[in-house]
């Protein structure tokens, strides 16, 4: 049934042809399809009556709720053909007269089947024909995680590692290159709000999100700057099978998170409202914290005021509203996000009667407009115009613990606030016909973007970014696809590098699939690295407007192999890459005291990948390793070797108990030691390092009261992680640390979602 | 059963709409409860106010825990001896002041700072007497250039052409002006053996009175050019070089120094044996931490010994710039 909702966006066109039949019937005789597996009901399942030796015109009628359709008045007693198929499900064919009730058993198809990707693809298509590799993070897997964000679903990724920073967040590294080279969209528009050049994913709650789509390699062509290492692209729920869908979810874990979100939704003929809301909350951790349940009690403000991991207060809201016109979806989406973390400070030695305490208010509001879908057969558009604010404000109070006084300190730079606003739009037009040789996309790409703070120069900076990219994807022969493509972009402060890529996909046979992949990435310079000024008695550092981009040259090769029979599913999938990034921008003493940012630096990558995934009736498992490569800058100067690598060994078990609705789940991974090297001002090479580490977690959920209430348990972090050993030794600002913040620890959690809803 | 079931939905959602609104109102993060303020018992706890960008050298004598005198770093420029003996000429190291001999006796052909960067200079901060940047003059008639160095705004002072010409036991003659040759003044600088310098002020082209008379301070609050991996201002405390020596100990606690220890220390008369070590600029929080574990044992220059240690580098308000410390005679 799930799977049938979820490809319900591209089969809108037929829905409505038959609700509008619908209208006609009066009574009576009805025709129920249900799933085999588990009997439940199959909804807005298309069933086709086509009357044998008859002049009656064939009729098209979907499913209701109860899996129920009520054979049109025009062909009752008519000898006919009928065809019922829902996306999920094989198709079944009957031949009968209609005079009876009757109950059809459709048979699931393997669901690995049925999955759909848009980011960069012309029109909604399967993972398997695209010429990209993409990889699906889906609701399934988020939600048997119990994820809450980003950040918690990120962390089971292959190639994927998250590093935590207890005031700027929690950013990740994609095949060994930093997060300001990954992209971050949410329904194709970029998430703003860098700071030091990352987004904090945990900031990014998944409550509204339906599947991730996750791409390796530049994207820059369709999505420009920032897609150099990858895109990540989150895409919202925006189905709805009844007229009023009320959901809430609830989220408790050990260590002190409370989350509450609710959202309703309105549905009516070819309108859809939904409005979402919620409020999560973090207590705070530091290692010796014990399990507590809503501990209100007032503390001593001794040293258990201070956590390693900052409490956190977000409230968010959302609002979409969408409407049907012919076969193009009109979209408003508004949201509001609010975050609040506390830094209680350490009583200050020695006598622990004052503290520093810092907090950090984040605001986000984001505006999107969307028009998608077919214009004529075969012809896509997709346009959005969006307009995201970001601001951080920073407030630090000096506390006097002894009557819990405090007052703003007067040090300027610690009242600080940043603010980015982004009004971005793109447009593409698309043909997406199977049959053609050529199929192709044009598009623009415009965004425009402000950044405020107290440390660019004349506080205030704007940058513009005007593009053109088009792409064709060329089929000579039907097994081979080659799509080239290009972007040119005008942009107002620096010279913005044209970029090219070129993929390739070849299908041997019908169960081996080849993919190669050249593209270039690229990152423009921030407005921080064109902009900074910050100039006192002991600092002297200021951007460089005459920065050029960092780019890449990114060369992928994937294989996939697959072999489906009847209920297996086995498939194996292997993958190159290597990554050679020029131009890094790189602070540098530049003349005397002063310094500055220049594109001096370089970097390379270069990984291989195997993954393994095998589904045998509802027991689905993965199994995959990979080692990814470095590259050590000192190699050029000093006697160290050029790349230092990485092992990392995820696996996936799930495993549905259909009959009683119940799944458990098991995710684990290895992340290898993180090696590297040092030198300090006397030339002496040291090592660095950040030590192994394995997460796991497990949970069990079941469905009850008729699958309104959906109960999940798990635990977390099994392998009890907290801070893990690390050496970076450095020299001027950074100091050399033993640890590095991984996770919180072993916990557990229970995820409580009511799912209800109405049919008027 | 199923009638069972309508009777108990109500009950049950509402027990866990409630549970749910407890999960949405009831978490939040505590309140705190003051700690108590300890207890200073009979050690003197004082502090100065150098303000937050440091632009105040503050003297101060222990004996009566007084400030005795206070100035703003940009009062002066360049100091002289004042023993009748005395011959040097220290600069201002807390506004990272540079000096270098151009070798030149011409006083009207040195116009430009060509080539200063390289051979430039800075007073060793150990006040180490044959280590000052402009050394022994005497034998030579040679025209120094002097970086004035910056206000505690980070704007620079410019930089001026000076020649000593003569010292005896009463006065040093000199010349100085701006490279362009303004400002171009010739004055006597006179000697007063009850202080340790004679101020001059190249904003004034006059001496001023800044240090307190020698016997009248023990330690002052000030900037100065630390060579660190390159020179680099920092804050802390010098000691009066005038009789005066001290010595830091972290292996005993405040409370265990005891005039008894007195004997098995070797104090030593470094400007910096104080120093500005006592605290730390901690990156990851933004702040300065203090170590109050270091603790420093002064004589004066009557033979008084006295312990002390930093327990604070903010005032009440969380202003950096005020050392606060805990003394007592010993």
């Amino acid at each position: 049934m799930k799977q049938c909702i979820k490809k319900m966006k591209t089969q809108r066109k037929i829905i409505f042809i038959a609700l509008f039949v619908i209208a006609n019937i009066s009574y009576s005789q009805t025709i129920t399809v249900l799933a085999k597996s588990d009997k439940s009901p199959v909804l807005f399942a298309h069933v086709v009556f086509k009357p044998i030796n008859s002049e009656t015109k064939e009729q098209v009628v979907l499913t209701d709720t109860n899996g129920t359709v009520t054979i049109p008045a025009s062909i009752l007693n008519l000898r006919s053909q009928i065809l019922i198929s829902c996306i999920g499900y094989e198709k079944l064919m009957d031949t009968l007269i209609l005079n009876t009730n009757k109950i059809y058993y459709l048979k699931e198809q393997n669901q690995v089947l049925n999955e759909v990707v848009v980011t960069g693809q012309y029109a909604p298509n399967s993972p398997e024909k695209a010429v990209h590799k993409i990889k699906i993070i889906d609701r399934k897997k988020i939600d048997a995680m119990g994820a809450q964000n980003l950040r918690d679903v990120l962390t089971n990724e292959m190639n994927i590692r998250i590093s935590q920073d207890n005031i700027l967040g929690s950013s990740m590294s994609l095949q060994g290159v930093s997060g300001e080279n990954v992209k971050i969209l949410i329904d194709g528009v970029p998430v703003i709000g860098r700071l030091g050049g990352n987004i904090d994913l945990s900031q990014i709650n998944l409550n509204n999100i339906e599947r991730i789509e996750v791409i390796e390699g530049p994207m820059s062509v369709s999505y420009g700057t920032n897609a150099l290492a990858g895109t990540i692209n989150l895409i919202t729920k925006k189905s709805q099978l009844n007229t009023i869908e009320t959901t809430i979810n609830s989220y408790y874990e050990s260590i002190g998170h409370y989350n509450l979100t609710g959202k309703v939704g309105f549905n009516k003929n070819k309108n859809k409202f939904t409005v979402s809301g919620g409020r999560n909350f973090f207590d705070g951790w530091k290692d010796g914290d014990k399990i507590s349940f809503i501990n209100n009690k007032p503390q001593l403000a001794d040293s258990n005021r201070y956590q390693q991991w900052k409490p956190k207060e977000q409230y968010f809201g959302d609002l979409q509203y969408i409407r049907k016109i012919n076969k193009l979806s009109l979209n408003y989406k508004g949201g509001y996000f609010y975050e609040k973390i506390s830094n209680r400070g350490y009583p200050r030695s020695p006598y622990g009667e004052t503290a520093f305490d810092d907090y950090y208010r984040t605001y986000r509001i984001d505006n999107a407009v969307f028009l998608n879908g077919e214009i004529a057969k075969n012809k896509n558009l997709n346009f959005l115009i969006s307009y995201n604010d970001y601001k951080r404000i920073k407030n630090e109070y000096y506390k006097d613990l002894t009557t819990l006084s405090e007052v703003l300190t007067e040090n300027q730079s610690d009242q600080d606030t940043t603010k980015f606003n982004l009004i971005n739009s793109r447009a593409t037009f698309s043909t997406s016909k199977d049959s053609a040789k050529i199929n192709y996309e044009v598009g623009y790409d415009i965004n425009v973007e402000n950044a405020y703070g107290l440390r660019i120069k004349d506080k205030q900076q704007q940058i513009g970014d005007y593009a053109l990219f088009s792409s064709a994807e060329y089929k000579p022969i039907e097994p081979l696809t080659i799509r080239p493509g290009l972007r040119y972009a005008y942009n107002t402060v620096y010279q913005a590098p044209l970029v090219p890529s070129l993929n390739v996909r070849y299908k041997i046979k019908n169960n081996i699939t080849l993919r190669a992949c050249y593209a270039k990435g690229f990152r423009a310079p921030s407005l921080k690295d064109l902009y900074f000024y910050f100039v006192d008695i002991n600092h002297n550092i200021k951007g460089n407007e005459n920065l050029k981009a960092e780019y890449s040259d990114n060369y992928s090769l994937t294989a996939n192999y697959s072999k489906i029979k009847e209920n297996r599913i086995y498939k194996i999938e292997t993958s190159v890459y290597y990554n050679d990034i020029r131009n890094l921008i790189t602070l540098a003493q530049t003349t005397g005291s002063e310094y500055s940012y220049v594109n001096i630096g370089k970097y390379k990558t270069l990984g291989i990948q195997l993954n393994n995934e095998i589904a045998i009736n509802h027991l689905k498992i993965s199994l995959g390793g990979s080692y990814t490569g470095r590259y050590n800058i000192l190699s050029e100067t000093q006697n160290v070797e050029p790349f230092s690598y990485t092992p990392e060994v995820r696996s996936n078990v799930m495993y549905e108990f259909k009959k009683i609705n119940l799944t458990t789940a098991l995710f684990y991974k290895y992340t290898g030691k993180l090696p590297g090297f040092t030198v300090d001002a006397n030339n002496n090479i040291s090592p660095t390092f950040i030590n192994e580490y394995h997460t796991a977690d497990l949970s069990v959920s079941k469905l009850l009261w008729k699958k309104r209430i959906n109960l999940t348990v798990g635990s977390k972090n099994l392998f009890n992680v907290k801070n893990v050993p690390a050496f970076a030794s450095g020299s001027g600002h950074s100091s050399s640390t033993s640890s590095v913040p991984i996770g919180t620890g072993r916990t557990y959690f229970i995820k409580l979602d009511f799912n209800l809803h109405s049919t008027k | 059963m199923k009638f069972e079931m309508k009777m108990k939905t109500p009950f049950l959602l509402a027990r866990v709409g409630v549970g749910l609104l407890l999960l949405l109102f009831a978490s939040c993060q505590k309140e705190e409860l003051p700690v108590p303020a300890h207890d200073a018992g009979n050690v003197i706890t004082s502090t100065v106010n150098m303000e937050s960008n440091y632009k105040w050298q503050i003297f101060f004598d222990l004996k009566t825990n007084t400030m005795v005198s206070k100035n703003l770093k940009t009062a002066w420029d360049i100091a002289f001896e004042a023993t009748s003996d005395g011959y040097r000429v220290i600069l201002n190291s807390s506004k990272a002041m540079y000096a270098a001999n151009t070798g030149n006796t011409n006083f009207t052909v040195v116009t430009d700072t060509v080539g200063f960067g390289n051979i430039k200079k800075f007073d060793a901060p150990s006040g180490a007497s044959d280590s000052t940047a402009i050394g022994d003059w005497r034998s030579s008639n040679k025209i120094y250039i002097i970086d004035r160095g910056y206000s505690e705004t980070g704007a620079h002072q410019g930089f001026r052409k000076i020649q000593f010409q003569s010292v005896d036991a009463n006065k040093y003659t000199i010349r100085f002006a701006e490279l362009n040759g303004n400002g171009d003044t010739s004055i006597e600088i006179n000697k007063d053996s009850t202080y340790n310098f004679t101020f001059l002020s190249f904003t004034t082209k006059s001496t001023a009175i800044i240090e307190p008379p020698k016997a009248d301070w023990d330690i002052v609050f000030t900037q100065y050019l630390e060579a660190l991996s390159t020179p680099y201002l920092v804050t802390g405390v010098l000691i009066n070089r005038y009789g005066t020596s001290a010595l830091m100990d972290s292996l005993k606690t405040f409370s265990q120094i005891t005039y008894s220890d007195v004997l098995s220390y070797t104090l030593s008369s470094k400007l910096t044996a104080i120093g500005y070590k006592w605290k730390k600029y901690d990156y990851s929080t933004s702040t300065f931490i203090i170590y109050p574990q270091m603790n420093y044992i002064i004589k004066n220059s009557e033979g008084i010994y006295y312990k002390l240690h930093f327990i604070d580098f903010y005032d009440t308000s969380g202003n950096k710039g005020n050392p606060k410390w805990e003394q007592q005679q010993l």
